[in-house]
């Protein structure tokens, strides 16, 4: 039977933690919006963690399948990515153009429903189309590389310098295949989850575990280049870790916090004064950090088939609803939602 | 044999006569104190030493803001002679290791430092070697040399990236570092300078230095004040200068989306540290700390062009036998008039003598 024919269509909601699928009415796109068609999303365990009751995935792509009324009507069939998160537009941060940090920021898939739908409503502003060949599946993962590519700008290390990585965590592993196609010299990737640091180092960074020793930063500082890395990316969030991060970057060295965590971090500032070091935050992206991560995935720039490790269909996680939690190195799982493919309610 | 003022321990800063030092060997200089600062580092020594000061010396001459005149030089000093009027750069670097081999001096990691690790300035003699030495132009009185190292933190932390024309700045503290960065902000044309401090005099310098907006902290929440004052986005630059676990926090959460938070303040205990501010809004925090190679000529072409008059800074003028009382004891009980204390160990202003052995 099909739903959409019915104006009806199908979505994954969390439900007691859990993806579910649920029938809903499908809605007209208004002015300045577009209906997108879900054709792949990235996902991983930490989606579950969405509110309840929120379509899943923050990271999606799909094709257009109805626009606004003042929106031109070629968009239609167009495949898009979708921004991750949806600013308010209104506060005066908005106002300002520093939308990523929005007062009112709703995070697809976390706060706000996300793309794991047939049918998901978008602003036209939210939308990037993608260069030609790029895969939906591929463009998933825009939103993991554009956050990366943010953070390292925000670093930002140069082609040579030494770079540490801090926390297991896609994010992580996206900022080492950014980084690692900028051009960094020595590139050290520090966990404990022995999956992660084994796709780390397949992509080329030395790593390794926690070091639970002084001694241990110590040599990986001198690893590093003497006296700690010239930027450090800190991906756990921890008050431990964010603090292993400012003793880690060297003098006059970079540390780029991409977790967040509201827990404050007991430190010795001087640290950071007398070492004259730069802590700085990164959050989200920006629509042209998107379009700069569609296009350098395009062009093979950046590796992302190493940020992928399955890719499976819509019906297999709706058939094991614990699927999601097998998979903790974090690699995406690349959820697949083919077009001539009817989700069917349980 | 010269009058000095030296430290042996915490509360324990001796006047006391010591041998004159040698003449100058090499790129050495020795030079002829005109006026010396007492710093706030020096104030740390004095309360909680040693803390720059290496632990095993047990006796060494403070002061290294100061003015001098070449007294005698060594035999390889090609580019300073003898009656030359400077400014010295407390730093003394190896010139050899990782940090100075990448022009990175203030890091360098044999770093000697005049006044703290060797003998200072609170004394008729000191030694630097010539590549410490800046020249000070004759327009400018050995008084405002004095100030020229405190002003150089202060210029160093307003040439970070970040910091630019137009932007505004709130200044956390308006002691002698906080007082310097209002004096700076206004010369590098900063637009709107706001300053948070609690003492009256303190405050009132602050406004006769450039600031447009002195807030007392116990009077406004200091963080919606500042955001008030920037149509509700906070500051495009902070600088704190105090060394506090809660102006720190100020001065990161006062900061705009996208700003930086510059800390100059030197901690005394590890602090509860709001980071996720700097995470969620893109903030960047940076230690500000030293000054590079060109920063105490471009503090004296400031002064020389007019655009920098650091004379409220000054609080009181001293011969060398009165830095005790007068000096670092005022500096501790009077907060808030004292901002800084200069001191003249030479005869020329009527102090204590010496002569070269
Ligand atoms: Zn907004
Ligand atoms: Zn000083
Ligand atoms: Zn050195």
């Amino acid at each position: 039977m099909n739903t959409r024919a019915r104006g009806r269509h199908v979505e994954v909601r969390v439900d007691r933690g859990l993806p579910t699928a649920f029938e809903a009415s499908t809605p007209s796109p208004g002015p300045g919006e577009l209906l997108v068609a879900t054709r792949a999303a990235a996902l991983g365990p930490d989606d579950l963690k969405a509110f309840e009751g929120c379509v899943l995935s923050g990271e999606f792509a799909g094709d257009v399948l109805a626009v606004g009324p003042d929106v031109a009507s070629s968009l239609v069939g167009s495949a898009v990515a979708v921004l991750g998160y949806r600013p308010c537009a209104r506060c005066h941060r908005c106002l300002d153009g520093v939308s990523t940090a929005c007062a009112d920021i709703g995070l697809r898939g976390r706060t706000i429903d996300g793309g794991l739908s047939g049918a998901v409503l978008v602003r036209t502003s939210d939308v990037m189309v993608l260069p030609p060949g790029l895969s939906h599946e591929q463009a998933a993962l825009m939103h993991r590389v554009a956050s990366a590519l943010r953070a390292l700008h925000r670093g930002p290390a140069s082609p040579g310098e030494a770079v540490a990585i801090l926390g297991g965590t896609p994010l992580a592993l996206a900022t080492c295949a950014v980084v690692l196609a900028a051009g960094s010299g020595r590139t050290a990737f520090v966990d404990d989850h022995a999956g992660c640091r084994a796709v780390m180092e397949h992509l080329g960074a030395r790593s390794l575990e926690r070091p639970s020793e002084a001694s241990g930063w110590e040599d990986l500082a001198v690893w590093l280049g003497g006296y700690g890395a010239d930027v450090v990316y800190e991906c756990a969030g921890s008050a431990e870790s964010r603090l292993e991060a400012v003793e880690l970057a060297r003098p006059a060295g970079s540390v780029v916090l991409l977790a967040h965590d509201d827990t404050p971090v007991t430190m010795d500032l001087n640290l950071i004064v007398m070492g004259a070091k730069r802590v700085r935050g990164s959050c989200h992206y920006a629509l042209s950090d998107g379009r700069v991560a569609l296009d350098l995935i395009a062009r093979s720039l950046v590796n992302a088939a190493a940020l992928v490790g399955r890719t499976v269909s819509i019906l297999d996680v709706l058939a094991d609803p614990e699927f999601l939690d097998g998979f903790t190195d974090c690699r995406a799982t690349i959820v697949q939602w083919p077009a001539s493919a009817e989700v069917n309610l349980a | 044999m010269m009058l000095a003022a030296s430290w042996h321990g915490p509360k324990d800063i001796r006047l006391e006569e010591i041998p004159t030092p040698h003449a100058p060997t090499g790129e050495d200089v020795l030079v002829e104190v005109s006026w010396c600062g007492i710093c706030g580092t020096d104030l740390h020594e004095y309360l909680a030493g040693p803390i720059f000061i290496p632990p095993s010396l047990e006796q060494v001459v403070l002061g290294h803001e100061f003015s001098a005149r070449v007294a005698a030089i060594g035999d390889r000093v090609d580019s300073a002679a003898v009656g030359d009027r400077v400014v010295v750069i407390p730093h003394r670097v190896c010139r050899e290791c990782h940090f100075c081999r990448r022009l990175m001096f203030q890091h360098c990691r044999n770093l000697e430092l005049v006044g703290l690790t060797r003998n200072g300035a609170f004394a008729r003699f000191t030694v630097a070697r010539q590549d410490q030495l800046v020249p000070l132009p004759d327009t400018i009185p050995d008084e405002f040399g004095a100030l020229v190292e405190p002003l150089a933190v202060t210029f160093h932390g307003m040439r970070q990236p970040g910091v630019y024309p137009g932007a505004d700045i709130a200044i956390i503290g308006a002691g002698p570092i906080g007082l310097s960065a209002v004096a700076v902000a206004r010369a590098v044309g900063l637009r709107s300078i706001i300053v948070v401090e609690m003492l009256p005099q303190r405050a009132t310098i602050a406004r006769q230095m450039g600031a447009d907006d002195v807030l007392d902290p116990r009077e406004v929440d200091a963080l919606d004040a500042i955001r008030g004052l920037t149509a509700g986005r906070g500051a495009d630059i902070t600088m704190e200068c105090v060394g506090l676990s809660e102006t720190m926090n100020l001065a990161i959460r006062a900061a705009r989306p996208g700003g930086l938070a510059l800390l100059a303040g030197i901690t005394e205990m590890p602090s509860d540290v709001d980071l996720n501010t700097a995470v969620r809004d893109e903030k960047e925090i940076r230690g500000c700390i030293g000054y590079f190679e060109g920063e105490f000529d471009a503090v004296i072409e400031l002064m020389a062009s007019g655009r920098l008059d650091p004379s409220p800074l000054i609080s009181r003028r001293l011969d060398l036998d009165r830095i005790l009382g007068d000096g670092f004891d005022s500096l501790v009980r009077d907060r808030d008039s004292c901002i800084k204390v200069l001191v003249s160990p030479s005869t020329r202003h009527g102090a204590a003598g010496g002569r070269i052995e």
